[in-house]
């Protein structure tokens, strides 16, 4: 089942532009706040609530787009619905109408990130489905370098809220491309109405999503504050020179995705999910040990290479081994919308406790904690994680 | 069976509501014991003016401008920050502020004091005296610790 040339490329740029429109919401989203004369607390409240709706939409987006037939409808309300979140803050960026875009955007991305992975998997099956994602990672690093360079450029020069303009204005290509995706090219597998073992609470005793789940959070837990921490180093350190360096540990990362994801992708494929778990993992140990040595600016550049490792690991592997744990129920969004709770649990708690070290004791102490669970999420895969790759899918090349 | 506790848990739940009110009561009569400073303001007698509204200072609007969230301007002239915090001393004069400097879309912002003699304001626009390697290494602003304020740079020798 191979899919028409035009339905791949259009899946390659819709990972594209959704990477570029999900750049601005990040760090970034303080600092607009912040010119727009929002006090911290305020900043903070709305950011909260924005990571409170993205955890609790997790999983009944999941199971949303696992009940809806067509994947490609949920994506498309999902970017209409993330153009308006980026509109409001731009526009109006009083208190009602940013509570109402943080709360937008985190129910969309949590439709939109498994309707990409959906379609993905109606597109090519599970067989080809490790390679596709690696496919996926690299167009949507390739989408997040240019955007991180050109959006805090803008930012800078222009002004803040051009960014959630550019933002809107990006959705548009992004609609262009989800709408080319042929649907005759896509198979979905729906779960059936009473599927056996298909609810919730079926997928939670099953070993490999609970240990993966521990996995996710852990790597989350261990990697989301380590550039942040890294990019004030840097601009305590490095004088004018900062915001390049900065600049370059964002991109940085994303080329070094944007190279081995298919590779990684393929390594899963062929040799199995434990090594390439294994070998991914074992990158954000390395990377905390190394930040909290050495102090030299533009060797953070260097170390950040091995965020992309790492996150080329995770980005590939989350959806790869939520195809593969649901391959009985078919549930394959409602495990993605499990795995999205654990990363965002992992990501939440990340940044208030290497604050809380990096204040209370020194920086290079919260990048040895932080080292220290990336190990433990090391271990966890090493030695609880199954193997989930079947034999005989092995040897499909697409 | 079933009414009756219902209506000794209502009543519980008015007596708590009640408690607030039963202790608020007799406050007034103990504050007033006490006071020795001015007694508490009364309603007037019929015959006292009531206190005049008021005034009006007008201020053209080119004249002012707010400055908590306003860009700060570096040496060259690009935005390095913006003020999210005035530290003002006893008597409610400014001493400095509070800057979120630095950062690129939004990573590596630092949270930093600088004195009020090191900002120049002309012509609507806020400029910062010191480069970005002059802060180089500059401890963060802490809420709770002696604020560290960046100021001219001591003379050489």
């Amino acid at each position: 089942m191979i899919p028409s040339r035009r339905s791949r490329r259009s899946l390659d740029w819709l990972n594209f532009f959704v990477a570029d429109v999900q750049t601005g919401f990040g760090p970034f989203v303080a600092v607009y706040l912040t010119t727009q004369a929002w006090t911290e607390v305020q900043i903070g409240f709305a950011l909260s609530l924005g990571t409170l709706t993205t955890m609790l939409s997790q999983v009944p987006a999941g199971m949303l787009v696992d009940a809806v037939r067509d994947k490609r409808r949920m994506a498309l309300l999902a970017l209409s619905a993330i153009a308006l979140s980026a509109v409001l803050l731009a526009a109006f960026p009083s208190r009602l109408p940013v509570l109402a875009s943080e709360v937008l955007h985190g129910f969309a991305s949590c439709v939109l990130n498994p309707s990409i992975a959906a379609i993905s998997l109606a597109l090519v099956g599970r067989e080809a489905l490790g390679e596709r994602l690696g496919r996926n990672a690299r167009y949507a690093s390739l989408g997040g370098a240019v955007a991180a360079g050109v959006m805090g450029l803008i930012g800078t020069y222009v002004s803040p809220a051009s960014v959630f303009w550019l933002t809107a204005a990006l959705t548009l290509p992004s609609l262009v491309s989800l709408m080319r995706i042929r649907a005759e090219d896509m198979h979905v597998v729906r779960p059936q109405k009473k599927a056996v073992d298909g609810r919730l609470l079926d997928l939670l005793k099953e070993r490999g999503i609970l240990v993966f789940a521990g996995c996710a959070m852990l790597f989350t837990l261990s990697n989301a504050a380590m550039l942040p921490l890294a990019g004030v180093a840097v601009t305590r350190a490095a004088g004018e020179e900062a915001n390049l360096i900065i600049a370059a540990c964002l991109v940085v990362p994303q080329l070094v995705v944007a190279t081995i994801s298919p590779w990684v992708g393929r390594l899963a494929q062929q040799r199995g999910r434990r090594i390439v778990l294994i070998l991914g993992f074992s990158m954000l140990p390395l990377r905390g040990a190394l930040l909290a040595l050495v102090e030299e600016p533009y060797t953070l550049i260097l170390i950040q290479a091995l965020d992309g490792l790492s996150a080329a690991t995770l980005n590939v592997m989350l959806p790869l081994l939520a195809s593969d744990l649901t391959r009985r129920n078919n549930r394959f969004n409602l495990c993605m919308g499990l795995f999205g709770l654990a990363v965002g649990v992992g990501a939440t708690i990340s940044n208030s406790l290497a604050g809380l070290v990096s204040s209370l004791s020194s920086p290079a102490a919260a990048f040895a904690l932080l080292g220290g669970i990336g190990l433990l999420c090391t271990l966890l895969a090493a030695f609880a994680m199954p193997e989930t790759r079947l034999e005989h899918e092995q040897n499909d090349k697409h | 069976m079933m009414t009756s506790n219902r209506r000794m848990s209502d009543i519980r739940w008015l007596a708590l509501l009640a408690l607030p009110l039963v202790a608020a009561a007799p406050a007034p009569s103990t504050e007033e014991a006490p006071a020795e400073a001015p007694p508490p303001v009364e309603a007037p007698p019929a015959s006292e003016a009531p206190l005049p509204p008021a005034g009006r200072e007008i201020v053209p609007r080119d004249t002012v401008r707010r400055i908590l969230g306003a860009d700060v301007k570096g040496v060259s002239g690009m935005v390095v920050g913006q003020i999210v915090n005035v530290l003002v001393d006893t008597e409610g004069k400014a001493v400095g502020i509070v800057l979120d400097y630095g950062g690129f879309l939004g990573v590596g912002k630092r949270r930093l004091g600088v004195s009020w003699s090191m900002l120049s304001f002309n012509k609507g626009s806020i400029t910062l005296g010191l480069t970005r390697d002059q802060l180089k290494n500059f401890p963060e602003h802490r809420d709770g610790e002696d604020a560290v304020l960046a100021t001219a740079p001591a003379p050489p020798g």
